[in-house]
């Protein structure tokens, strides 16, 4: 354990990182990380509320389907840890348009503030490093994690950005959106910018259908 | 499954309009595994749990491919967390081509009850399952899984006789 204490907010690295964002896919974690994604950024391009351990896999098919365009995880240390087995395929999946930016306030902060592992001896960005990733930096500071987000976000991924937040989070309100209304337009958003098709909801009339 | 059938459901898959291949290796389905790996018509991720795999298939519908598993019996298991917390809550497709390890006949002690379980698993995540013992029916039910994925935007299941997967 360091025994550094952050002092760096989730929502402040969100504000300095929104001028940056363009056509970006961004999947946002559980909890108040979709909170904050949505107040900061409210976008067609994201997806919230995405269950613990699945945000940043999530992320690593989108990167893989959608090779000419950035997509970034708002992942959580609970949630890392929860399926940190995806470490491991980050680091043997070439995918340099992802990043994945652990939010990392050393606990379980929404379901009553015990320690995650990341709180104790456990180091996020080094198990991200000896997974084989070659962009893993833990950072303190906002400064600091504009820095490790430009890099990112040039196309030197895959990426995981550690970055030691407060448990303290603003208080925002929740989007009025469920998984399905979100799902919808963040794949109309996909189908607009890309010119591809994704939803294919009748054969019936469609043109070489089976 | 015997190298050529390995090409042939290779062949089928590419054919009923899947992409994407999330694999985790298996016993009886490595030679597919492998040729699925080899081909040039799927994008493939190798994954070291199931349920990584299924997040990775659903971000890779969401991003415009046609993803499907290729996994052991136990795997479809170790997938249920994200398979309803993110498939089935969101509404996104991910066909599962899966072994039947426990189905009758089984010789092996550690996989009998991993495979009476499946089924019922299955139907009780509302995930409409066939279970395939000739290699010439997979082309029909590729083709009618792919198409359910389209329409109603929830996972769908092949479970792999052994007739197909051993040998």
């Amino acid at each position: 354990m360091s025994g550094q204490v952050p002092t760096m907010r989730r929502y402040d690295c969100m504000v300095a990182l929104a001028p940056l964002i363009t056509d970006h896919l961004i999947v946002g974690n559980v909890a108040r990380t979709s909170f904050e994604l949505h107040a900061v950024m409210p976008r067609e391009g994201n997806i919230y509320t995405m269950g613990m351990g699945l945000v940043t896999p999530l992320c690593l098919g989108l990167a893989l389907a959608q090779p000419g365009r950035q997509v970034i995880a708002f992942d959580g240390d609970g949630s890392m840890l929860l399926n940190v087995g995806v470490l491991a395929t980050m680091g043997n999946t070439p995918a340099p348009n992802l990043t994945s930016i652990v939010f990392d306030n050393q606990s379980y902060a929404s379901t009553g503030g015990l320690p995650t592992a990341s709180g104790g001896e456990t180091d996020i960005a080094g198990m991200a490093r000896a997974a084989g990733i070659g962009h893993a930096v833990t950072v303190w500071t906002v400064e600091e994690f504009m820095v490790a987000a430009r890099h990112a976000l040039a196309g030197n991924g895959p990426s995981v950005i550690v970055a030691k937040v407060t448990k303290e989070s603003p208080d925002v309100a929740p989007k009025l959106m469920d998984g399905r209304e979100n799902k919808y337009r963040f794949v109309r958003y996909v189908e607009e910018t890309s010119g591809q098709t994704v939803l294919k909801p009748s054969i019936v009339g469609r043109k070489g259908a089976e | 499954m015997t190298p050529a059938n390995a090409i042939i459901v290779t062949d089928l898959l590419k054919a009923a309009g899947f992409n994407f291949a999330v694999t985790l290796p298996a016993t009886q389905v490595h030679t597919l595994q492998t040729s699925l790996i080899e081909s040039p018509d799927f994008t493939h991720v190798a994954v070291s749990n199931e349920g990584e795999g299924a997040a990775i298939c659903a971000g890779a519908w969401l991003g415009g491919k046609t993803p499907f598993m290729v996994i052991e019996t136990s795997g479809i298991l170790v997938a249920t967390y994200a398979l309803l917390r993110c498939h089935a809550t969101f509404g996104i497709p991910t066909m599962i081509l899966s072994t039947y390890r426990g189905e009758l006949g089984e010789q092996e002690w550690y996989a009998v009850h991993t495979g009476a379980a499946i089924p019922g698993l299955l139907a009780a995540l509302r995930i409409p399952s066939r279970i395939v013992s000739e290699v010439d029916e997979l082309k029909t039910s590729l083709i009618e899984a792919r198409r359910s994925m389209d329409t109603s935007l929830h996972p769908v299941s092949i479970i792999m006789s052994g007739r197909i997967t051993k040998g």
